[in-house]
């Protein structure tokens, strides 16, 4: 049994940090920097070794961009949320600087075999009322997780999972259908932490209180102003955290939250709004870290309408939009096109055949169009108003498409209306945005394979990508997962199920005296816990 | 006048019951699931009917509103099916940063408007006049979301006269509280400010008009004691009721304000519980607000009456 | 202005409050309405109003560029080219900026009209019919003012979808309330005075005492009230457009117009400046005009009938 997974990741590891190192400045204008083919990475991580030695003490202020609406460890409740779950309850397993695996309460973790992942759990390791971490408690929450009564976010993924037991030697066997070799990501992710069985069953509300083996205690909630955390003292990594606290307040409104960075009233944000990333990069009292590849745009159809279920219409809206343009107008440059697959540089799967498929030919999507018997089109598209990241690319899309005679009068509801209306395909078009659930292509089965989620919503369904995302899914042979990845990639490509739009940069920003911290793809913010203040 | 407020709370309760019926239904007949809000983007459909379920709102409509009503009836609203937490708790918590904020900024604007707003009167139609108008109208014209975001700009950030911090309690530190409070009053203070000021001036005109003021020049009172002891009392009336109704209308309609100052009140959290489809926050603080409005209602009409006793309602 | 703070003003008005000072009205006569129009301080706003109009309503005639055409240079400072700069879009500022007033203005002029025509009718049958009638409309009217103006509009939008034709509705139903109360103070007022009390005593319809007696007494306060409430209606779309509620995306409107241009306030305030003056502007004629027609309609300086 090997102590490291394989990541994804693991290929461009030298490229990767070549990039890094000079990303930090922008070339030319404040506002407008290039748009480049290849992931973005603003933060390089040789900067680390610079900062010198960590100094305890000290609280931070971070400035969430929501307010949590409550602390459920097994529901998603959003971005913002994790950072302050992720500091109170742990995982199995997390991701280290470079984006790899690495155990976190697992001490040792692997597959056994085909079909068995076992974890090792950590000894030593104590909840924050002081009883011990078991392995009876990783099984409870796994299993948790797995019954349909907690309705927990990540329960789909459990699907082929038919025991959970504890093995010799403190180690849980997970066993599994067939193999999956997206798994070990899914017990890094946020909404799958390891709880106390003896705590939960005693009766608490996990809704509105935490408590777990995370760096940091839950002290008090005060709704719409701040969720105080303390320092745990009996953390299982030696030396962490450095700080004695920190300190949540929600700051839904982008400038405001902005305003309180520069203002020195907080000393973290999170989610930086495009309009003011450029201000942050160009303040030498600041600091930002983000990543352009995780957060994508896409044009979702609803294939039992007419008009869209014509194979010519969708390749003609695919064409029809310059993805460098559109970065431009919706976020300024920050962001990056997506000419091709889905599957980012540096991902296992990517398909660099692919890169420069879609490049806005609007020539050619006129003469699909006419093909289609089409030309020129009108359709209603659907979009959200609640997210700018969601609204601005549908925008310019809509300002693109019209230069290829297609036309969408766009209909923005607000967030839970859309998915609503989504769900129930009241519109042939909609464009939504995400970002990967995980950084493995498995991802994309949710989109893809006829009876994921997204897939059901698109009323899509494809026998030979089905065959592929099922290969790709449960093969545990990863230059073979590469080639299916690809050769589905391909395909979606051809048959456009839906169409990619662009990707977006998404990242933190902070105060030049906060150390330690680092951006990750999977946008898990385990780094928090080595945050420390340089003043 | 006994039975007057008797009548008047009786017909509370009527109101108060089709309050709850209207923000009951309203809620319903809005597309958009909490369940699947709750649950997040890749939930699927068989989640979203178990968590339904585990929420009790795929049940009888009579039933929920039964269930709901029947708990309002013992004070009791309910909790919070997004964030588990009682909703009365987050209502007397939220309503009173609420109620501070906008008795600030009432306080403000009254200090402001009135003196002003006389002045205007006395010097109407002359460029003192138009002057005091014309800066009246500006609080009418601009957005509150324009103001309040350039005063942050301006003392917030670039002068940095008004310490910059989020939300301090009371408790907490009083002092940085109250600093808080300037530039969330003053943009919600300018608005109204600019209100009182025209109603201060039209109804002083309309006073000034009279007949007891023309007999209290002619006795040969000076102006000021003619202003002081006549006028102004009378001229008062109008603007007590609107000051009321305003309070009312504030609760719930300060949410840009809420927004960009960061102010934890009770308009933010009727918004987000809308957006999120939290059903026993929003009808909570609707019922909570509709009551406060009419019970102010009542205390506005009774105040007019004890102050002027030409009105007698009949 | 949070969608209900300065878009209501004060919910009963100033004239509801004159309404219970002033213990006569009169209808003024020809000459004396001739002479309002006359009247500078209606004169001018109106004037200038009627210019904004018609400059609107001439967009496609007067606008240098389309309003949702992306010219490929966004946040470019006023200029030769783009008098008032571009927008983030790339899209020409003043384009937008006078396309923009045909749907301010338009939503504004619809819900008035709309709110005006419910609460006359509303207001007429209350005040004149008296009885159960009045006490169910008055009663719905005041659940409907105790509402949280921001449930309404969410709820209806999320409900109705956020066409410019459902803006118009929704903000017409919000304000309706208002003018049922103005005018039904002014019916129950003019029912009681002698001379309609006479009317009926020599047996004139209910119609005719309607249109001879008791309209033109509500003319005014209305008149009054609807050009407020036309401020006051810009103001509540330009709050909806920042909570995300308002007109689509590409369609400008003022109030979207300020709410996007706010991220950018700090680097290029240009493009939070033109739409402020140009609705602050409008809004100050808007309530000039109110003035000088309650100003000059006052029948208590004309003299009595």
């Amino acid at each position: 049994m090997t102590t490291r997974t394989r990541s994804p990741f693991s290929r461009s590891m030298s490229r990767r940090s070549l990039v890094g190192g000079g990303a930090a400045t922008a070339a030319g204008s404040i506002l407008i920097p290039k748009a480049s083919a290849s992931p973005r990475i603003s933060f390089p991580r040789s900067q680390r070794e610079q900062d010198g030695e960590p100094k305890s003490g000290g609280t931070l202020i971070y400035g969430l961009s929501t307010d949590p609406s409550n602390f459920e460890p097994h529901f998603s409740t959003g971005a913002a949320s994790t950072s302050v779950k992720m500091m109170c309850y742990s995982t199995l397993l997390t991701y280290d600087a470079d984006n790899q695996l690495i155990g976190d309460l697992a001490e040792e973790f692997g597959w056994v075999d085909d079909t068995t992942y076992q974890v090792k759990v950590r000894q030593g390791v104590t909840f924050h009322d002081g009883s011990d971490l078991t392995v009876d408690d990783v099984i409870f929450s796994l299993n948790r997780i797995r019954d349909p009564e907690t309705a927990a976010t990540n329960a789909p993924f459990y699907q082929e999972v038919t025991e959970i037991a504890a093995g010799d030697d403190n180690t849980v066997n997970i066993t599994f259908n067939k193999p999956y070799a997206a798994f070990p990501h899914i017990l890094a992710n946020a909404n799958n932490y390891i709880v106390s069985q003896a705590w939960i069953e005693s009766g608490v509300d996990p809704m509105t209180e935490m408590m777990g083996t995370g760096p940091f205690i839950f002290v008090e909630r005060v709704p719409g102003v701040s969720i105080t955390l303390e320092k745990n003292p009996n953390y299982f990594i030696e030396g962490l955290p450095y700080l004695d606290g920190i300190t949540f307040q929600p700051m839904p409104d982008d400038t405001t939250r902005m305003t309180a960075l520069r203002s020195g009233t907080v000393d973290f944000v999170d989610y930086v709004p495009y309009t003011q990333m450029g201000i942050i990069e160009n303040d030498p009292n600041f600091q930002f870290m983000s990543d352009s590849v995780s957060g994508f745009g896409w044009i979702g159809f609803n294939h039992e309408m007419d008009i869209v279920n014509d194979q010519n219409v969708r390749l003609a809206i695919a064409h029809g939009m310059n993805r460098e343009t559109m970065v431009q107008t919706a976020f300024s440059g920050y962001g990056a096109p997506i000419t091709g697959g889905l599957v980012p540089e540096g991902m296992l799967g990517h398909a660099p055949d692919l890169e420069g498929t879609f490049t806005g030919d609007y020539e050619h999507a006129k003469s699909l169009l006419d093909t289609a018997g089409y030309n020129p089109l009108e359709l209603p598209m659907l979009s959200t108003s609640t997210y700018t990241v969601i609204s601005r690319p549908a925008e310019a899309a809509q300002a693109e498409l019209n230069q290829a005679n297609i036309n969408l009068d766009l209909e923005l509801q607000e967030w839970l209306t859309f998915r609503q209306s989504v769900a129930d395909g009241t519109h042939p078009i909609h464009a939504w945005g995400t970002a990967f659930n995980y950084p493995d292509p498995d991802f994309l089965y949710q989109y893809l394979h006829s009876s994921g989620t997204s897939a059901k919503w698109f009323r899509f369904a494809n026998d030979e990508l089905d065959a592929l995302m099922e290969e790709g899914r449960f093969s545990s042979d990863e230059s073979l997962r590469d080639e299916i990845y690809q050769e589905a990639q391909a395909l979606a490509a051809e048959i456009v199920p839906w169409v990619y739009t662009i990707r977006r940069t998404q990242g933190e920003a902070m105060a030049s005296y906060v150390k330690g911290y680092v951006h990750t793809e999977a946008w898990i913010p385990i780094f928090q816990r080595e945050i420390w203040l340089d003043k | 006048m006994g039975a007057f407020i008797t009548r008047r709370l009786l017909t509370l309760v009527v109101q108060m019951f089709f309050v709850a019926v209207l923000v009951f239904l309203m809620l319903r007949l809005v597309p958009g699931d909490p369940a699947r809000g709750i649950l997040g983007e890749s939930a699927t459909e068989e989640q979203v009917a178990e968590m339904r379920r585990q929420l009790g709102i795929d049940r009888p409509l009579i039933e929920q509103f039964v269930d709901w009503f029947g708990g309002v009836l013992t004070f009791d609203l309910g909790d919070s099916i997004i964030s588990g937490r009682s909703v009365a708790g987050d209502v007397a918590n939220r309503i009173t940063n609420s109620l501070e904020l906008i008795v600030v900024a009432v306080a403000l604007s009254l200090i402001i408007a009135i003196p002003l707003g006389t002045l205007a009167a006395m010097r109407a139609n002359r460029p003192t006049d138009l002057a005091l108008s014309s800066f009246a109208m500006l609080g009418l014209s601009l957005p509150s979301f324009v103001t309040g975001t350039v005063l942050v700009l301006v003392f917030g950030l670039k002068l940095r006269w008004i310490p910059q911090s989020s939300f301090v309690a009371w408790s907490a530190d009083p002092i940085a509280h109250m600093k808080l409070l300037i530039l969330p009053g003053l943009t919600l203070g300018f608005a109204n400010a600019a209100v009182i000021l025209r109603m201060t001036r039209s109804s002083m005109l309309e006073v000034l008009r009279q007949d007891y003021v023309r007999t209290a020049r002619a006795k040969g009172l000076s102006e000021k004691r003619v202003i002081a002891a006549h006028t102004l009392r009378n001229a008062i009336n109008p603007v007590i009721s609107i000051v009321g109704l305003e309070i009312a209308t504030l609760l719930g309609g300060m949410v840009i304000v809420e927004q960009i100052f960061n102010w934890p009140g009770l308009s933010s959290l009727l918004m987000s519980g809308v957006l999120s489809r939290d059903y026993p926050v929003v009808q909570g603080v609707v019922l909570v607000i509709a009551v406060l409005t009419i019970v102010i209602n009542v205390v506005v009409d009774i105040l007019y009456a004890v102050l002027d006793p030409r009105i007698r309602l009949s | 202005m949070d969608t209900t703070a300065n878009a209501t003003g004060p919910v009963t008005d100033p004239t509801t409050a004159e309404t219970g000072l002033a213990t006569r009205k009169a209808v003024p006569g020809r000459a004396a309405r001739w002479n309002v129009m006359k009247n500078g301080r209606v004169a001018f706003p109106l004037t200038v109003l009627v210019i904004l109009a018609l400059v609107t309503i001439a967009a496609p005639l007067v606008a240098p560029y389309s309003p949702t055409q992306l010219l490929g240079a966004p946040l470019q400072e006023p200029g030769r080219s783009h008098w008032l700069g571009t927008d983030d879009f790339g899209r020409d500022v003043l384009s937008r900026l006078i396309y923009a007033g045909r749907v301010s203005l338009g939503v504004a002029a619809g819900s008035v009209a709309l709110a005006t025509i419910a609460g006359v009718t509303l207001g007429l049958i209350a005040g004149f019919a008296r009885g159960m009638l009045d006490m169910i409309i008055m009663r719905a009217m005041d659940i409907l003012l105790s509402f949280p103006t921001i449930v309404l509009a969410i709820a209806m939008v999320a409900f109705l979808g956020p066409s410019i034709r459902n803006l118009i509705i929704i903000i017409g139903v919000i304000y309706t309330p208002r003018f049922v109360r103005i005018v039904y103070g002014s019916t129950l007022q003019v029912s009681e005075a002698e001379y309609v009390q006479a009317s009926r005593v020599i047996g004139s319809s209910d119609a005719r005492i309607l249109r001879t007696a008791i309209l033109p007494n509500v003319m005014a306060p209305i008149l009054v009230q609807v050009s407020l409430s036309l401020g006051l209606a810009i103001l509540v779309e330009s709050g909806l457009s920042f909570l995300g509620l308002g007109a689509q995306p590409p369609t400008p409107t003022w109030g979207n117009m300020i709410s996007n241009a706010r991220p950018f306030m700090e680097m290029f305030p240009h493009l939070l400046i033109s739409p402020s003056v140009v609705i602050g502007m409008t809004i100050l004629m808007l309530n000039t005009l109110g003035d000088g027609l309650r100003d000059a309609l006052d029948p208590r300086l004309k003299g009595s009938r």
